[in-house]
Parts: C-alpha cells; structure tokens; sequence
C-alpha cells in the first residue's frame, strides 16, 4: 500500500464521521492553544516584572524609613525619638572609606503637589534630591539640562519635569524650557524635561518633577530636614550586596542598633529582581502545568475517538481482512488517522494559540516562546500516536471471522 | 513478500490434476461461556483444482465454520489444512493475508461490501492491499466489474444497488486479484430466485475459465449447479456425491455469447469483447487463468 492510499483511507475514514472528528480536533486544539497562550502570558508577565525592576536604576539600593523606632527594639516603648534619613547619613555613606562600594548616595525629599502653568493645573509628585538622582535611576532628558550640584548648595528653584507633567500644563508644540511654573503657589523655573520611561508599579514615571532638595524642603516639605529615602547607587552589579552590607553597617552604626534591627529597609535591586524572577518562573510552571493537563486530556478524546471508531467499524475491519488486509495494513490505517486528527489540531491550535498571543490578556502582553509551540505541537502529535496505537493495534490483532461476526 | 508464497499465481493448467484444498481431521470447539461446542468433529475431504464443490448442510451442522477455515479466515483447534501444498498452520498472520488476497477469493451471504466505498473502490480495495498502482487498479476493477455485468453502476454507491447487483460487485472483488480458489458462502441466500440464477451463472462461467469454486448453501437447486455435493452434519461429512468429473464443464453453465464473464480475463478471447472496448490498453494481467482444453 502506498501512502497516498493510506491518506485516502485515513481521509475517508475521519470524514465518515465529520462531526466526532471535528470535536476531536477541538479538544487538541483547545490544549495545544492553551499551552501556547498561557506559557506566553506567563512569559509576557515575568518580562514585564523584570522591566520594572531595571526600570527602578542601575545597582542601586533604596534606602526606605519604615517608621520605626530607632536606638532600639520598638517593643521596649521607652525610647521615643523617630530614626530620621538625614544629610549626615549620606555624607557617612559617600564617604569612600567607610563604603568603597558605593558610587553615589541620592537623597529623596518628596511630596505631592499641584503644579500650576497659566490656567492649567496637574497634580503630581516632587522629588527634591541631589544631581546623581537622574542618573541613579535612569532618567534621560529629551531636552533642557539636568539640575547641578551648585544649584543644590545654593537653593535654585529650578526643576526637571515628567512628559506627562508637559503635555497637562502645556499646550502642544510650546517649549516648557525657561518657563516658570507655579509648585503650591512657588515659583520654579523649567530647565529640562525628562524623557519618557512608562509605569513602573504603581507609580507613574512620566508624572514627576525633579529638583534640588534644598529648594523642596524650603518651599514644600517644610522645616524637616529629613529625607523620605535615599537612592545608593552601586559601583557595579556583582558588588551591589558588598555595598548592600556596608551601607546597613553604617547606617546601623549611626543609628546606635544591630543591623538586624535597623530601623530602615535597604532594598537590592538584584535581590528583588531574582525574587520576582523565581516568582514568575513558578506562574509561567503553573500555567503550563494547567494547559498540559488541557492537552493530555485533548489527548485522551483521541484515544475514545479511536476506541469508538475501531468499535463501530469492526465488520469493516473483518472485510478487509477477509479480501487480505495484513494486520500491518489495518494498524496503519487507523494510526494514520489518529495521526492526522492530531495532526490537524495541533497545527490549528498553534494557529490559535498564535491568534490569541496577540492580544493583551489581563494587562500582560503574551510573548510567545518558540519551545511552547514545538512542546505543545510534538505533543499532540506524540499523544496522536500513542493513544491512536491502542485502539489501532485491537483493530488490527482481531482474527478476520470475529470481526465479521460482530454486530 | 515471503517465499513460501511467491509462486502462488502459477497457471493452474499446469497442475490441474493436483488438490489444492486438503482438510484431515478437522476439529472445531468454540468455549460459549463456560461450555465447551464442538462445531466441527472431524473434517476431512479434498478438493482439486477445477472442482466445483457444493457444501450441503442444515444451519448449525458446521459447513460455514468448514468455510471460513478453508477461506482462512479461521483457524482450526485441532486437524491439518493443506492449501496448494503449504501447511496453513505453518502460516504467520501476514502469510494467512497474504493468502487470503491472492490465493481466495471469498463471496458473502450478506454482500459485505463496505458502504462508505464506491463500487469501483469496492472492487479496488484487494488490489490497493496487494499494492497494485492506481491505473492497473482500475483497468483490472473495471473489468472485473464488466465480468459480472456491473459496469454501468462504477460509481454508485452500495446501497444503492439490489442485492442481485451487490452480490454481483462482491463476484467482482472476489475475482479481481485472478484467485484460483473461489469460495462462496451461502452466496444466494440473501436473493431472489432470478437474481440466484445470475449469480450462479457467473459461478459456472468462473469454474469454466478452470477455477476451483466451493460452494456452501441449503438449497438443494443451488447445489445442482456443482460437480460434486458434500453434507455435513453435526460436523462430519455424511456424504460425498460427485456427478460430474473435476475436468468436465459445470452441469448448468449457460453458453451465452453475449455475456462477457468467461471472457475478460481470458486473453484469448479479451479482443472481442465488446462491453471492454473502452479498455484497449488493458493487457491482461501475467497470472491470467487460461481456459482448459475441454
């Protein structure tokens, strides 16, 4: 038998009963597709977390004021003075002796405002900090100058604002350079505006305003002389968790305490980066696992296919063997179909698993992985043979005369 | 293919005094439940090549079980089967197929056609098996189909055909791959008489071309159409009637010039034919049957 007549035969064989097989085929496509789609969206999803953490700075660790109480355990309730970020903490951090680690120290005074131009108003937030901020977290500028250490020391009330904060205060196609908005009723005059970089959490990246600390905490953040966090800013990756221990050394230092009890949290970016890697490296298993059970039971509907297939057509099977269908023949026969309706609905499902990857599914946008669609698709294809080979092979071992006789 | 049957096509007027089919002692027992049934007790008999031998019996006395054993598509409990000399139990299970394409050809009682199938696929379907390519295929089904006079209905479908017209098709499939053997199973007990007389016609014209035909039926009309009667009963032969020899003409072969039967895998007589005219370029096959001298 050649094989254009075992496709013939096949082909005759899955269109007897075009409904059973087209719901055969819905069932592998159905888990094909679903493997397809969910590893991409867990994909998509742990892609979209790792841009969010590099979208944070380079090397840097964040240095956040938890509210604690420092100078000792927060349950003794004796001690009463808040541990504060101040300007002594960044000039001990900076210091090259006590952390070699450590390239620069951004202070982080900030506050949310109403920023006023002409008519138009927009609320956004203020970070008052020192001219290594922009670089510590990967601002650009798409035009203008960044604020300088000299307008730091001498208080200028100059500032750096979002493309957001642009496009709400200013009309389309005028230069916010050298214009002077209004920050609750203080005057700041625009230097530079800061290139695009999307959300990154919670919050809105495009939405900020950067300026010298000492001019926030004059105008905005009133007489606190302390800081909300500090932005440390590594010398390089692999000596970020060096840094990490010295910065914790000093600050505990200061503090009077154990670095176990500091009254801060320095957060690494590397650390949060691998945690969030081996979190959605556990979703994407997840989805995976889920959309392999969807297949293996597409694959069982194969196998019932063939069973109730092989069934019905016994008095067929027993004609063949009498005018000297070798066992061979009639075991090729049906494998050929099972392998074609596996065929068949693999390759839809990798045509609708490569559909519905193309949409954005619960804010995540899928990237499809090349691996997904081969598993999904080998799969299908090896659960075609598989479970097609049982039912195939009972066909095929039936002595001619039983087979004639079933009814 | 294997060697023990590469020779199965030789011409049979070579060896026309040889047996082909040889039963000894052919035992039976189907397990229903728990109870053992002899079906068949003891069969022995043999038949030569050219024979056109009826199988007589009351239902239940085994002359269908006897049947599909010697169409191979059973297999005995105990007892030997010669068939052209090769112990079938010597047979693997792609040796019985093998066997059962090229050396048999068997006729239903119930047609068994494949539904799904045209009448030409129908008859295609031995020679797809045996590998044949797809123009000999139908060069060969079609004139087969011509030798029962069913080459007006090649692409209808089964059911749509009588029972006279469909027993006719499975003559058909059964004479395709040339066997030497023809065996029919109660082939006219599904008829009308009319429709009987046809079919049995071609069967004569088919033993008259030198192919051994066995015959298994009740009626006593049908059988008369053989060389030779043998009854069954309770699974033993109780007689064996021969009235005619294995080399003389079938006693109710109808001589009409204008059927094609005896004549399309004739290569004598092929340029004649008339109904085949639309297949000049048919050649009949190598292992065709030549008629025998009479």
């Amino acid at each position: 038998m050649s094989w254009s007549d075992n496709f013939v035969i096949a082909i005759r064989g899955i269109t007897a009963n075009k409904l059973r097989s087209a719901l055969t085929v819905l069932g592998l496509l159905i888990g094909v597709s679903a493997v397809i789609i969910l590893v991409a969206v867990g994909n998509g999803s742990s892609l979209s977390v790792e841009q969010r953490i590099n979208q944070l700075g380079s090397n840097t660790l964040t240095v956040i004021n938890t509210g604690r109480f420092g100078r000792g355990p927060a349950v003794s309730g004796t001690q009463t003075q808040q541990a504060t970020l101040t300007m002594t903490d960044v000039k001990n951090i900076e210091n090259p002796n006590e952390a070699p680690d450590v390239k620069s120290v951004s202070p982080v005074a900030s506050t949310t405002v109403t920023a006023t131009y002409g008519s138009a108003t927009y609320s956004t937030s203020v970070i008052g900090s020192t001219a290594s901020y922009l670089n510590a977290e990967d601002y650009t500028l798409s035009s203008g100058s960044p604020i300088t250490s000299q307008e730091v020391k001498s208080h200028t009330h100059v500032i750096d604002i979002g493309s957001e904060v642009v496009s709400n205060l200013f009309d389309p196609g005028q230069n916010p350079i050298g214009q002077t908005i209004q920050l609750n009723s203080a005057n700041f005059e625009v230097i530079g505006v800061l290139a695009p970089k999307g959300t990154s959490g919670l919050t809105n990246e495009d939405s900020i305003a950067i300026a010298p600390y000492t001019a926030v905490q004059d105008e905005l953040t009133g007489y606190s002389q302390s800081f909300s966090e500090l932005i440390v800013q590594g010398k390089s990756s692999s000596t970020l968790n060096l840094a990490e221990s010295e910065v914790e050394g000093i600050l505990a230092a200061t503090n009077d305490t154990t670095v176990a009890n500091l009254p801060f949290n320095v957060i690494n970016q590397a650390t949060l980066l691998s945690t969030a890697k081996s979190t959605t490296s556990t979703l994407t298993v997840l989805l995976g696992a889920v959309a392999a059970i969807s297949l293996l039971v597409g694959g069982i509907g194969v196998m019932n296919i063939m069973l109730v297939t092989v069934t019905e057509r016994t008095r067929e099977i027993g004609i063949r063997k009498a005018i000297g269908a070798s066992k061979s023949a009639i075991l090729i026969q049906f494998l050929f179909e099972a392998v074609l309706l596996s065929l068949f609905g693999g390759a839809l499902g990798v045509a609708i698993g490569m559909i519905g990857t193309r949409f954005r599914i619960d804010g995540v946008h899928p990237v499809v992985a090349g691996y997904s669609i081969a598993l999904a698709f080998g799969v299908a294809v090896v659960i075609g043979v598989f479970f097609g080979f049982y039912p195939a092979n009972r066909a095929a071992s039936l002595r001619p005369i039983d087979a004639l006789r079933y009814d | 293919m294997t060697s023990t049957l590469a020779k199965t096509d030789t011409d049979i007027s070579t060896r026309s005094s040889r047996p082909v089919i040889v039963l000894r002692n052919i035992t039976k027992t189907y397990m229903m439940g728990s109870v053992a049934v002899d079906v068949l007790r003891g069969i022995s008999m043999t038949i030569d090549h050219g024979d056109f031998v009826a199988i007589m019996g009351a239902s239940g006395s085994g002359k269908s079980t006897t049947m599909h054993i010697i169409g191979c598509l059973d297999i005995p409990s105990r007892g030997y089967y010669w068939l052209d000399g090769i112990d079938v139990r010597t047979l693997t299970d792609t040796d019985l197929s093998m066997i059962r394409n090229r050396k048999i050809g068997f006729v239903f009682q119930s047609f068994n056609l494949i539904p799904r199938l045209s009448v030409l696929a129908n008859v295609e379907l031995p020679l797809t098996y045996r590998g044949v390519n797809k123009q000999e295929r139908r060069e060969r089904s079609t004139a087969a189909l011509a030798a029962t006079g069913m080459s007006h209905r090649l692409t209808h479908m089964p059911t749509e055909l009588s029972g006279g017209e469909q027993q006719r098709v499975a003559v058909a499939r059964a004479i395709v791959t040339n066997p030497s053997i023809i065996l029919a199973d109660e082939p006219t007990g599904n008829l009308a008489s009319h429709q009987s007389a046809e079919v049995m016609n071609i069967f004569s014209q088919l033993n008259a071309e030198g192919r051994t035909i066995v015959l298994v039926t009740h009626e006593k009309d049908i059988a008369e159409y053989a060389k030779r009667i043998i009854r069954i009963q309770d699974g033993v032969v109780v007689e064996d009637i021969r009235s005619l020899p294995v080399n003389a003409m079938p006693p109710r072969l109808e001589s009409n010039p204008s059927t094609t039967y005896h004549t399309v895998l004739s290569p004598g007589s092929y340029k004649t034919d008339t109904l085949n005219s639309g297949l000049g370029a048919y050649t009949p096959p190598s292992e065709s049957i030549h008629r025998r001298p009479k």
